[in-house]
């Protein structure tokens, strides 16, 4: 019953929120503060729905793994808000429904992935899209915001389009929208309709995963973007998804082989090609969306090789990744508060003009790059010992290899940011909450990195479950 | 024990990250103290040593679920690199003692750690962690110290030892999978996996994971052809820079390649054993006359360890006693002595500004001190008998005698040695000898305590062999006879 009550905290605290917020004076870090107690407050009633075994109305499943995606999804969301308060005033274009839809966005992800039908899977897809619609847009007045949320806007649609043709053709070769009986139906050996449904679904999370070739959005969405907004879809959709995917497989298709295969290839794709292409970048936020790309593809690939331990390598690279990768971001943030662009060009120097902060960011990009002492290296790592128990060899070599290519470019904004000098001389004043909050991070990714029994138990524990072993 | 050698290092960097201090005054003064700790509590390891297998063994679970533990021991060949190590520290911290920075003692130190753990790792995950570590403090200090390439040379550091050691991990993560069928668990200790040794030697895959761990091994060390890494790496870095990669990092190479490519797949070594020995000889004859053509001091030294890695090389490779032996005993040798080197030609560029040979001329005459301890290195550097590298170049050559398929390339290997003499000799006549130019200052008391350690010790292990061949028999022997018992 704790999920239930996770659900119905997000549910009418983002409606507090959005109602609240015009009420409020601009400067006030109420909003965010507000924002953070709910999301703390879902991460602890998330703890302790850790143990539920239940099924909800017949259509909510409340079980360790969406216990597990509401811990991570208000991490995410209490770290953005944490993050917002650099600027908010600033940002608030609106008059601060941004907060609301942090939490809508979350109460989406913990639908998809609890779902126990297509119809409620859709839905919480579409609730989680729809709030990162309006955070990509959010910086209204900007051109190159209003341009990358509309791209985003567009292709998300036919993503979404895409997804529910699947659906609709899986209902079709099955007759039901219920996952226990598409997978009474699989079992007897699927409908050719069904199976193809089942691709097109792949194809529509696809997009949504940023996977190679679905990942024409990323880089226009994330440039355009704030970097707290993009901190915010580079996490939270990522965390829905991911977890969501494993969900609807296992729990409505059965063991998916050809879709396992399916999506191995686009995993292989995506660390190729989003590693390749990250080199070339010379904006900070095209580079990382990219290189998001790239561990988006690591990450599926931990998917695609499966079992309790692949699953639960995906599902500790998405934490990784949310630090790391978050970290990042706000990183961006805190200089682009300080009027230093989010180029390589304007990261130069930036270690004499702001130390604490360029040695804070170099520990996300080292995590991000997989230097071991930090969660990004173990990530990888426990995706590829997944691949490796799979007997995938090829995929493990081709996979270590692009890791080098990951190092390249992170290390080539370490360069800027620590070899260079500065073109403007004089040290920048960096907004204290964030970087007091990349000091958490900083410290999660080392904690994670070094001590990481606990919190992979954990997560195989959700697996287990989920996979009934 | 052993984890303190490890650890403190990390701390004490951390220490000084932290504490604000301008000129490096503290820094400077608590790194060496720490070093010098450090150092004195490794050589009270060294000497507590009980002569035969693994000692100070402390293991502490860290994944369970992976099967990779904190596990950590020191045996006979890897003590006398973590006395190094230590060693080298404090050498290069009293080289560095003009720096302003802290943040570059901080490195130093991190170093240390990161090397030491890689010595003293027997979990093959916590090994590859070290070795993965020790890349981004080597990659600051070259690329923000170095000379005028010096972003050049680090990037091509680090992006070679990158692609070795990635590959390493995926064979790491192979022998570990394949093992696990006849282990009945996953495992990465290194002491559980040698149970599975002749189960991995009959697998097809065996000859993969055995080049996946030579690449990365033969990289560091570095052989050629994927040695020219070395020559921009060595020629760019600052001074400490240059004594820790030739001390301590090739040396991984030639570690790795004994403990885990001999340790682990010693079917698979003797069966390549004609191709790293052909290798060894390339290094050996290549690398000497490489060394003769150079016109850059440090770029010339840079490449003469190219030659003497070559033996290191053809010594693992003959997999005799005497061979293997002479590998760590070249190794150690080579340590003190291009150490020893690297700091001369260090103090020596800071007086004279220029690293070129052409433009220096009498230095014996203008500094005695310098010069006199330059000439005993680059004898050293030559094998002359009475200093350590003599012990183990003999050695190398002898072992490769023993041994059948490495017998015909001793002959070959003295014709580089022969060239590598000319080139060290032709270095003295034309660096010290002459008539000196200009006067410098010799060196200052910080800079003799520096070079002091070296040259008593590249002494002492020429003509005391006994102060460290048993350590490196209680190592060797062992693992030949496990090696002989599989053959």
């Amino acid at each position: 019953m704790i999920t239930l009550v996770v659900v119905l905290v997000l549910a009418f605290g983002g409606l507090g929120l959005a109602l609240a917020a015009p009420l409020l004076p601009r400067r006030s870090g109420a909003l965010a503060g507000a924002t953070m107690a709910l999301f703390a407050l879902v991460a602890v009633l998330s703890v302790v729905a850790f143990g539920e075994r239940a099924v909800l109305f017949g259509s909510l499943e409340a079980g360790p793994l969406t216990a597990l995606a509401a811990l991570l999804l208000a991490a995410a969301g209490f770290f953005v808000a944490w993050g917002n308060l650099a600027r908010s005033e600033e940002l608030w274009g609106g008059p601060g429904e941004f907060f609301a839809f942090l939490v809508w966005g979350a109460l989406g992800g913990v639908l998809l992935v609890g779902a126990r039908n297509l119809l409620l899977f859709f839905l919480g897809l579409e609730l989680s899209a729809y709030a990162t619609y309006v955070l990509a847009a959010y910086d209204r007045d900007r051109k190159a915001s209003a341009e990358g949320a509309m791209k985003y806007l567009v292709l998300g649609a036919l993503s979404s389009a895409i997804l529910l043709y699947g659906f609709a053709l899986v209902y079709a070769g099955t007759g039901s929208i219920e996952f226990g009986a598409i997978r009474a139906a699989f079992g007897k050996g699927a409908p050719m309709l069904a199976l193809v449904g089942l691709l097109l679904s792949l194809v529509g999370l696809g997009f949504k995963l940023a996977l190679v070739p679905f990942h024409a959005w990323v880089p226009d969405a994330y440039q355009g973007a704030r970097p707290v907004a993009a901190a915010f879809l580079a996490s939270a959709p990522k965390i829905a998804v991911g977890l969501g995917l494993v969900a609807l497989f296992v729990r409505a298709f059965g063991p998916p082989e050809v879709a396992g295969k399916a999506l191995l290839y686009l995993a292989l794709l995506s660390f190729v090609f989003g590693n390749l292409w990250a080199l070339a970048q010379t904006d900070l936020k095209r580079l990382l969306a990219y290189s998001t790309i790239a561990h988006m593809g690591y990450l599926a690939l931990g998917l695609a090789v499966g079992g309790d331990f692949g699953y639960a390598a995906a599902g500790f690279y998405l934490v990784a990744y949310l630090i790391a990768g978050g970290a990042a971001f706000f990183a961006l943030e805190a200089a682009e508060a300080a009027g230093v662009p989010s180029t390589i060009e304007g990261w130069k120097g930036l270690f004499k003009r702001a130390p604490g902060l360029a040695v804070l960011a170099a520990v996300a990009f080292l995590s991000l790059a997989g230097v071991p002492g930090l969660a990004g290296f173990l990530a990888k790592l426990y995706v590829f010992a997944a691949t490796a128990q799979a007997g995938l060899y090829l995929a493990l070599v081709l996979a270590v290899l692009t890791t080098v290519l990951g190092y390249y470019y992170y290390f080539r904004v370490l360069a800027a940011a620590f070899l260079e000098t500065p073109a403007e001389a004089g040290a920048l004043s960096v907004n204290p909450s964030l970087l007091s909050l990349l000091f958490v991070l900083a410290g999660l990714s080392f904690f994670f990195g070094v001590w990481p029994a606990g919190a992979f138990s954990g997560i195989q524990e959700a697996f287990r479950v989920l996979l009934g072993l | 024990m052993v984890s303190l050698l490890i650890f403190v290092p990390f701390l004490a960097a951390l220490v000084i990250a932290l504490y604000q201090d301008e000129e490096a005054a503290f820094a400077k003064r608590f790194a060496l103290g720490v070093s010098a700790v450090l150092t004195l509590l490794s050589l009270a390891l060294y000497f507590r040593y009980p002569g035969e297998g693994f000692a100070f063994e402390e293991k502490l679970s860290w994944m369970p679920f992976l099967g990779a533990s904190y596990h950590v021991a020191l045996d006979g060949i890897a003590l006398p690199f973590v006395v190094l190590t230590a060693l080298l520290t404090v050498v290069s911290v009293l080289a560095s003692w003009r720096k302003k920075e802290r943040a570059f003692f901080a490195l130093l130190l991190l170093l240390e750690g990161a090397l030491t753990g890689v010595f003293a790792a027997l979990d093959l995950l916590l090994f590859f962690v070290f070795f993965e570590i020790v890349l981004v403090p080597m990659y600051f200090v070259i690329a923000v110290w170095g000379y005028e390439e010096r972003r050049y040379a680090a990037v091509k550091f680090l992006l070679y030892s990158l692609v070795g050691s990635v590959l390493m991990l995926a064979a790491i993560l192979g022998t570990a999978y394949l093992a696990s069928a006849e282990l009945g668990k996953l495992t990465f200790d290194y002491l559980e996996l040698q149970q599975a040794v002749p189960y991995l030697a009959a697998l097809p895959a065996a000859a993969w994971l055995f080049w996946g761990f030579a690449l990365a091994f033969l990289i560091k060390l570095p052989s050629v052809p994927l040695h020219t890494w070395l020559p921009h790496a060595h020629t760019q870095a600052p001074t400490a820079g240059s004594i820790f990669l030739a001390g301590v990092l090739l040396k991984m190479g030639g570690y790795g390649l004994i403990r885990f490519n001999l340790g682990l797949f010693p079917g698979e070594l003797s069966r390549f054993s004609a191709v790293l020995g052909v290798l060894a000889l390339t290094s050996i004859v290549y690398g000497a006359y490489v060394t003769l053509a150079q016109r850059d001091l440090k770029r010339l030294i840079a490449n003469s360890s190219v030659n003497h890695m070559g033996y290191v090389l053809l010594g693992i490779a003959s997999m005799t006693a005497i061979g293997l032996h002479g590998a760590v005993y070249q190794m150690v040798a080579h340590g003190l002595i291009t150490g020893l080197l690297f700091l001369m030609v260090g103090l020596l560029a800071e007086r004279t500004h220029t690293r070129e040979i052409g433009a220096m001329r009498g230095v014996y005459a203008s500094m005695p001190v310098l010069g006199g301890i330059f000439w005993l290195a680059l004898l050293g550097g030559l094998g002359l008998p009475g200093l350590a590298g003599f012990l183990g170049e003999f050695q190398s050559l002898w072992g490769a005698y023993l041994a059948e398929t490495t017998r015909w390339m001793v002959w070959f290997a003295l014709l580089g040695l022969l060239v590598l003499v000319g080139a060290m000799l032709w270095t003295v006549q034309r660096v010290l000898l002459g008539e000196k130019e200009k006067d410098y200052p010799d060196l200052d008391p910080v800079e003799l305590a520096a070079a002091a350690p070296l040259v008593v010790l590249a002494v002492v292990l020429g003509l005391v062999p006994a102060l460290l061949t048993p350590w490196i028999d209680g190592g060797i022997q062992p693992l030949l006879a496990f090696v002989r018992g599989l053959l």
